[in-house]
């Protein structure tokens, strides 16, 4: 006669990892990305661009030490504004935006619309939260790998082009540039999180990642279009604030200290901007977190 | 070939449609035109809604809502069976593959009128009852029809994007997006090789609309007359048809 | 002259640079023959040229004597039943309307294709399953309603790409004793599996191919004759290893020796009843301690054939 048993559970008693629960995720994270030919394309073509500037202000303090100032003098001939050709913060924020819009968005999609989609749909949420990794802990180790992803393709880069700046350049220049760096820091930071935590939550809803594409393609394209248009038809910036890439636009530079009464007339205003970017952030954690924990066994 | 089999597939491709969630999220879309118009009306200090359906929310449909919703219901018709492998039953049957195509793509497109419907009049209702008067009827169906056009021709290159490559969604972008919607609104010659210039070529006759977008693209002069638009867009739909069907009958289905 | 259900001829088909199916040369007519390979042989490769869905990058497939790779091949899937061996379906669908579309598409009615639709249905048993969708269905009545499709025009061909994966015990012996039925009447069915012994309950002809070639073609029992032809392993344990080979092959009982270590020795042999007899005395005086013969069925030939490339 068959025999049956109360199902015990017995704790696992034996060494422990010193590591905490979310770090194999976040090494598991980094290894899938790099494996993804679109990531590794994307990731180099930024360091190559970053690259390709570095050895520009070497090349031409080499041929023109006195570049900096012939161009100066031409942007102020040419436009009456001295500062057209000028490599100070205004030229940082450009070149943010150079990196979010063509690479740190692009980057996102290819490596994050399949991150937690294609957990879910093979089920192997079930299996690591099987393991003492809590919805938390999973979340915390996939966005972090993802988020410093996003950093290295875009804030290094930058970060590296700003070395190069101010060591290739007269001393006076660096008290122009001195804020750039943090300046950077907190705008990018802010933008990666958020961007990964919008593109899990959005991959977690449609669990597919050509859907994730379309969904994320029409969020910033065509609330970029709705958000300008109801600017212009009511009369009122505050609608700008709809328009995610706007919102990056101005909280970048108002992060870099750019933020005159002149430049922001185009734009949204800065509260509503950072509400409107936080407020994406909470949501897309909210929903993430809440499609993992029930999914998980020990939530 | 039987005019029940074109129905069957039909009706089979628009339950499909009609029970996905991107046909949800289509209509979410077709819901932003109405909601542009509510806000403003919410917002505008003592704006008059009827111009700004005219300048605003036409353009909006024009050239954000019609390519994304067609993409959203067009591209996975034929594609999603493609994938799956699906699309077997129907290549296994004494029915010709573009027969099957053509069935499956009238089915999609009734949805997708469907959407672009939900577009254009659902914020001309609502203008209609704050603001009684105007040509708001007249203006929204002339821009349906338009719509309406621009998603047969659209759709049936969707259909042949869904056949052709599994990155349909890509091409989609580029074709409906870059290729249709802003090329399309470029100033000079080029534009006249993008199909949303025959759309606006329709808008502007059908809905009196002179410039796009309110000066965010440059007005047209000379706009393409109606009969030559309705002409082009039924054309690109046949090629596109055409091409669905020539690849269809070529192409491997996946294992 | 009639030309035959199905006829391959030369019929390659290379993924880039990876082989599907090498020169493939094959007729089948009549009757139930079993396609055997393991997974990645070129079963479903074939079953894809044979129906049209893939086309071969060298030789061509005719059924009924109408060329798969030509434009009009729809016409012949009057005549053709096929069941793929993905779990794909049009997935929103209740399973009767599913099938009413098919045959529809198949020349029908809608009316009457209703009715053949719930005939299909009562034959693979789902007749009370008509409006369930088929997202919301189990794998082994999503096979049964694959099959329903596939017999919905009686066909006088049936392709069936591994039919029996996901089946209950009950519904696999129902399956198996239609697919004998359809045999019986006259049908061609070429039925595709990597499962020796479902194949053997249905026939004893059988199709073994291995990395896209034809390995072996015929009766089950021909094949096992050659597979009596090739040498048996014979696995002694014993003490004397060394005495108990010389004898045997002073005695002409074996073809080789080998001694794997231990107190193991390893004979082959083609007098399998004779070496037994010869080896009865050891056994009697206790030296041998364990004997083991190496199995003569389906899967062990067939393993013996891959291993070695064996063919017809």
């Amino acid at each position: 006669m068959a025999v049956f048993r109360a199902a015990r559970y017995l704790p696992y008693d034996g060494p422990r990892s010193r590591f905490p629960a979310w770090w194999p995720i976040l090494g598991s994270t980094v290894r899938r990305g790099w494996k993804s030919l679109w990531v590794r394309r994307i990731t180099l073509a930024s360091l190559m661009l970053a690259f390709g500037l570095m050895v520009f202000f070497y090349v031409l303090n080499k041929v023109v030490p006195d570049w900096r100032n012939l161009l100066r003098q031409f942007g102020e001939m040419s436009t009456g504004d001295e500062g057209t050709f000028r490599v100070d913060a205004r030229f940082y924020a450009a070149l943010m935006s150079v990196f979010v819009i063509p690479i740190l968005l692009p980057l996102a999609l290819a490596f994050g619309s399949g991150l937690v989609a294609s957990d879910l749909r093979s089920n192997a949420i079930e299996a690591y939260f099987a393991r003492p990794v809590t919805p938390l802990g999973y979340l915390f180790g996939r966005s972090l790998a993802f988020v410093g992803f996003l950093l290295a393709a875009t804030l290094v880069p930058l970060l590296v082009v700003w070395g190069s700046d101010v060591t290739t350049a007269p001393s006076d220049h660096f008290d122009e540039v001195a804020g750039v760096p943090w300046g950077l820091t907190r705008s990018l930071v802010l933008i990666a999180v958020v961007v990964a935590l919008l593109v899990q939550a959005v991959a977690t809803l449609t669990r597919n990642a050509t859907a994730t594409n379309v969904f994320l393609g029409v969020f910033f394209v065509f609330f970029q279009g709705l958000g300008q248009s109801l600017a212009r038809s009511t009369g009122r910036d505050a609608f700008r604030a709809l328009s995610f890439l706007d919102d990056v636009r101005v909280i970048g530079a108002a992060n870099l200290g750019l933020l005159t009464p002149e430049r922001a007339a185009d734009l949204p205003p800065l509260h509503l901007a950072h509400g409107f970017v936080f407020g994406l952030g909470l949501l897309s954690f909210l929903l993430t977190w809440r499609a993992l924990r029930r999914r998980s066994m020990l939530a | 070939m039987r005019s029940s089999v074109l129905r069957v597939l039909a009706g089979h491709s628009l339950r499909r449609r009609l029970g996905g969630w991107r046909f949800l999220g289509a209509l979410a879309l077709a819901a932003l035109p109405g909601l542009q118009l509510i806000l403003t009306w919410r917002f505008g200090d003592d704006v008059e809604l009827f111009p700004i359906y005219r300048s605003y929310v036409v353009p909006l449909c024009l050239y954000f809502l019609t390519p994304f919703a067609t993409m959203l219901t067009m591209l996975p018709v034929v594609g999603e069976l493609y994938e799956s492998g699906a699309v077997g039953y129907l290549y296994t049957r004494p029915t010709p593959r573009w027969a099957s195509l053509l069935g499956l793509y009238l089915g999609a497109e009734a949805a997708l009128v469907l959407v672009l419907a939900f577009g254009a009049f659902a914020p001309a209702l609502f203008g209609l009852t704050v603001e009684p008067g105007g040509d708001w009827l007249r203006v929204a169906f002339g821009l349906w029809a338009a719509l309406a056009l621009g998603g047969l021709a659209y759709g049936a290159l969707c259909l042949f994007l869904g056949v052709w490559s599994r990155r349909a969604i890509l091409w989609a972008l580029f074709v409906l997006v870059f290729w249709g919607a802003a090329l399309g609104s470029l100033p000079g010659s080029l534009r006249s090789w993008s199909l949303h210039h025959y759309l606006f070529g329709l808008v502007r006759h059908w809905c009196d609309v002179e410039d796009a977008f309110s000066g965010m693209f440059p007005p047209i002069d000379s706009p393409p007359g109606v009969l030559r638009s309705v002409l082009v867009l039924l054309a690109a739909a046949a090629v596109g048809l055409g091409l669905t069907s020539a690849l269809a009958e070529r192409k491997d289905v996946a294992a | 002259m009639t030309p035959p259900a199905l006829r391959c001829v030369g019929l390659c088909r290379w993924y880039g640079e990876v082989q599907g199916l090498s020169g493939l040369d094959l007729e089948v007519e009549g009757g139930v023959v079993g396609l055997l390979g393991p997974n990645g042989a070129g079963k479903s490769t074939l079953m894809r040229l044979v129906t049209g869905l893939a086309r071969p990058s060298r030789g061509f497939v005719e059924v009924f004597g109408r060329r798969m790779d030509r434009p009009g091949r729809h016409e012949v899937f009057r005549r053709v039943g096929y069941a793929p061996g993905e779990d794909v379906h049009f997935e929103t669908e209740r399973a009767r309307d599913f099938l009413t579309i098919l045959a529809v598409l198949g020349g029908d009615a809608p009316g009457a294709a209703r009715r053949r639709a719930d005939a299909a249905l009562e034959l693979v048993g789902m007749e009370e399953f008509a409006a369930k969708r088929l997202d919301a269905m189990s794998k082994g009545m999503r096979q049964r309603i694959k099959l329903a499709q596939t017999v919905l025009f009686e066909p006088e061909l049936l392709l069936l790409d591994e039919p029996l994966n996901g089946m209950d015990p009950v519904n696999r012996r129902r399956v198996m004793d239609l697919v004998r039925e359809w045999g019986r009447e006259g049908r061609t069915v070429l039925f595709a599996s990597h499962v020796l012994h479902e194949v053997e309950a249905v026939t004893d002809r059988v199709v073994l191919l291995h990395q896209g070639r034809l390995l072996a073609e015929g009766r089950l029992e021909e094949i096992r004759e050659i597979a009596d032809e090739r040498p048996r392993r014979v696995e002694l344990d014993t003490d004397h290893p060394r005495e108990i080979a010389a004898e045997a092959l002073e005695a002409d009982l074996v073809d080789g020796v080998s001694f794997p270590g231990g107190d193991l020795l390893v004979l082959e042999t083609r007098s399998l009843d004779r070496l037994l007899t010869h080896l009865e005395r050891y056994g009697e005086g206790g030296w041998i301690s364990a004997l083991e013969v190496e199995e003569a069925d389906l899967e062990s030939l067939f393993a013996m054939m891959v291993d070695e490339g064996v063919t017809r």
